[in-house]
């Protein structure tokens, strides 16, 4: 079985899940129509396979969905900032975050 | 967008048949951890119920646990959810009084209320899940309805509240 590639495609996988079943298709008859096998779409929806760039346009064309609204964000490939911007978090969700993860964290006014 | 039923639907099934449970109480924290998820507990006055946190590749999950047993357990199962289904970038709390206190997400085609009842929905799927409901209903031993529900939230170890709100979305209690 194919391994997980990570979060960018775990959630592609998830769009392409929902577009699918928006558009009633099953996974066998998404694979027919684009000539695949259907552990391929199974794998694909997983996130257990980076798909290659032609055939997810065929997909975003075959769901009749914008090819962008199949692609995640790119943050999900960043790497995460390393403090935390904690500005939207009243005084009590801040000393939770803090006594959960063991670190102080600063406002950005605090740190500028 | 609309809130996806059928996806948190398998998305729960596929972990509960992933981790081998077959019945109740779903043993919440090993499927946490089969995700590579390190859990926290604190003591915290407030309505914080928990938080997820991923920063490169380690997940915490954070719960308050001056809060119920049941409701801790519910707690790391709606996490699960975010992680599972949400873009969770860095950081998610969980606050019942903001209901919802979330990082910057313009890109994410559901609202933030949306990812919410996701989660929440997730979680019951995921410690109710309705085929061991199915039959635990038909085995139950009290025969006041009240009493039943009880029965089964013991047996589920989840609210009382919990277990009623999921038995009557299901159909089995009105």
């Amino acid at each position: 079985m194919a391994a997980p590639q990570g979060k960018f495609y775990e959630e592609l996988g998830n769009r392409v899940t929902t577009a699918r079943e928006k558009k009633g298709l099953s996974q066998q008859k998404l694979a027919e129509l684009l000539g695949l096998s259907r552990t391929s779409i199974t794998n694909i929806e997983k996130g257990r396979q980076p798909v290659d760039v032609h055939i997810l346009v065929g997909i975003a064309n075959t769901l009749g969905i914008a090819l962008l609204k199949l692609i995640p964000d790119d943050s999900l490939f960043k790497k995460a900032p390393s403090s935390l911007d904690i500005e939207m978090y009243g005084d009590d969700e801040r000393r939770f975050i803090e006594s959960i993860l063991g670190t102080k964290i600063h406002t950005k006014k605090e740190t500028t | 967008m609309a809130v996806r039923w059928t996806l948190l639907k398998s998305k729960a099934k596929e972990l509960l048949e992933k981790g081998n449970i077959r019945k109740a109480p779903v043993p919440i924290e090993k499927l946490a951890s089969e995700l590579n998820a390190i859990i926290r507990y604190q003591p915290f006055d407030g309505e914080v119920s928990g938080l997820v946190h991923c920063h490169e590749r380690q997940i915490i999950i954070g719960v308050n646990s001056n809060h119920a047993e049941t409701r801790q357990r519910f707690t790391i199962a709606h996490e699960v959810g975010h992680l599972l289904l949400h873009q969770t970038k860095n950081l998610h709390v969980d606050n019942l009084l903001r209901s919802a206190v979330n990082f910057r997400d313009e890109s994410s085609s559901l609202g933030v209320d949306d990812k919410e009842i996701e989660a929440n929905q997730f979680a019951a799927d995921l410690l109710m899940p309705e085929d061991f409901l199915l039959q635990d209903v038909r085995n139950v031993s009290s025969t006041e309805p009240e009493a039943a529900v009880e029965e089964l939230a013991d047996k589920y170890r989840v609210s009382i509240q919990s277990m009623a709100i999921r038995l009557s979305k299901l159909g089995f209690i009105r």
